[in-house]
């Protein structure tokens, strides 16, 4: 799926990392716990996440994943967002709690799958 | 020679890769002077290298240039028309002291570091020396005997802090990027970034301060994790998932659910720790390039 098409599905801003957009990807992770994102990761994709200190990009980083979705609106501190920007790494942020970003990017995804 | 003069000696002989500035914003040589101005703004940088594409360098552009330009009303020109094209560059085999020996003899404010594809790596300003040298103790490359044979092993070692969340993962990136330039293969790179990175959060997480180390030879990789903190209590309870003594403030940032270490044990092919408590723990992890 399009990051360009989940950004629509979740009525998400993009912070930075816009050229991404138009990238596909078949992979999200969702998880709180940086550990577990380290443990779990094996294809790059896209982590979806309630934490914003830096080191969520750090942990993105380590795995060569494509971005980062925040939810229920939060907006990163500022180090994260610089963090990521020197990485290239896409940010962005729903409004949607982790429960609907999940379920949303689900459907969808499998909506694809049955498309194709 | 006294200690220090010697390490500060090993320290010349780092590579520039180590020291470069490698969270380059990577810009193309149509963006307009304006965009790159802004970029230099919230970057915080005063100057960037220009690439194609490929990721190849085709010029570098300074804060001054970037306001000349704009003073001449030229905010709208594409950066290609105003960045210098010769530029002087250093290669990923060039030490610190090199370095140093260039931005006295060339008088620039910065090189780039290419490697010999022309592809650009990061950017060396004196600052960069200044500021990444004290987290970067000392690089060394020994030469061991085994079996008769001369085999190259490369050291790296970082100092790290206990309690630092801000720059906690920094050494880590900077083994991943080393590894990368080395060109190792991908799932290798992977296993010792996740150790490392455990390794370096643990001693944020739990010691007062540490040091990590990693010695790469053609064969294997040792990743090392030696701290000064209050020791684990009960080695077999820490190694099992789950199992975490970390304080709440710790678990709000999404550390601490007690898989540091059964993470590091799954990536590595052996794995050893001591630790004393009250004095401190000693992680090892060998992961084999095979």
């Amino acid at each position: 799926m399009k990051l360009e098409k989940v950004k629509e599905l979740l009525s998400a801003k993009v912070l930075c990392g816009e050229s991404l957009l138009d990238r596909d990807v078949e992979y999200f992770y969702a998880s709180d716990l940086m550990s577990d994102i380290l443990a779990t990761v094996k294809e790059p994709g896209i982590l979806i996440t309630a934490m914003t200190q830096p080191q969520v990009v750090r942990t993105t980083q380590m795995l060569d994943l494509i971005g980062i979705i925040f939810v229920n609106g939060k907006t990163p501190p500022e180090e994260t967002l610089r963090l990521a920007s020197s990485n290239e790494i896409l940010i962005m942020t729903t409004k949607y709690s982790m429960f609907e970003t999940c379920g949303k990017i689900y459907i969808a995804i499998n909506r694809c799958e049955r498309d194709r | 020679m006294r200690e220090i003069d010697r390490d500060f000696y090993s320290l010349l002989k780092l590579p520039v890769t180590l020291i470069m500035n490698a969270n380059m914003p990577k810009v193309l040589p149509d963006r307009k002077v304006s965009q790159v101005r802004e970029i230099l703004k919230i970057n915080q940088l005063d100057g960037v290298a220009i690439t194609n594409e490929e990721g190849k360098l085709v010029g570098i552009v300074t804060m001054y240039d970037l306001l000349k330009a704009i003073e001449e009303g030229r905010r709208d020109v594409s950066v290609e028309y105003i960045m210098t094209k010769n530029v002087v560059t250093l290669s990923p085999f060039h030490t610190l002291a090199d370095a140093i020996e260039y931005f006295r003899v060339y008088g620039y404010g910065r090189f780039p570091v290419v490697d010999r594809d022309g592809v650009f790596l990061g950017m060396v300003t004196p600052l960069d020396i200044v500021i990444r040298l004290p987290s970067l103790k000392k690089e060394r490359e020994e030469i061991e005997e085994k079996e008769g044979e001369k085999v190259k092993v490369i050291r790296l070692e970082f100092s790290v802090e206990g309690g630092d969340f801000i720059n906690g993962g920094e050494a880590s990136s900077k083994i991943k990027r080393y590894l990368q330039d080395l060109g190792l293969p991908r799932d290798i790179i992977r296993k010792v970034a996740i150790v490392s990175y455990e390794m370096e959060m643990n001693i944020v997480i739990h010691a007062y301060r540490g040091k990590l180390t990693v010695e790469i030879s053609p064969d294997k990789i040792v990743v090392k994790a030696i701290d000064e903190g209050s020791g684990i209590e009960d080695i077999d309870k820490a190694n099992q998932p789950g199992y975490s003594t970390a304080p709440p403030k710790v678990r709000e940032l999404g550390f601490g659910a007690g898989m540091g270490l059964p993470n590091i044990i799954s990536c590595s092919d052996e794995f050893d720790i001591k630790s004393t408590v009250g004095v401190g723990t000693e992680v090892t992890s060998i992961i084999y390039i095979r």
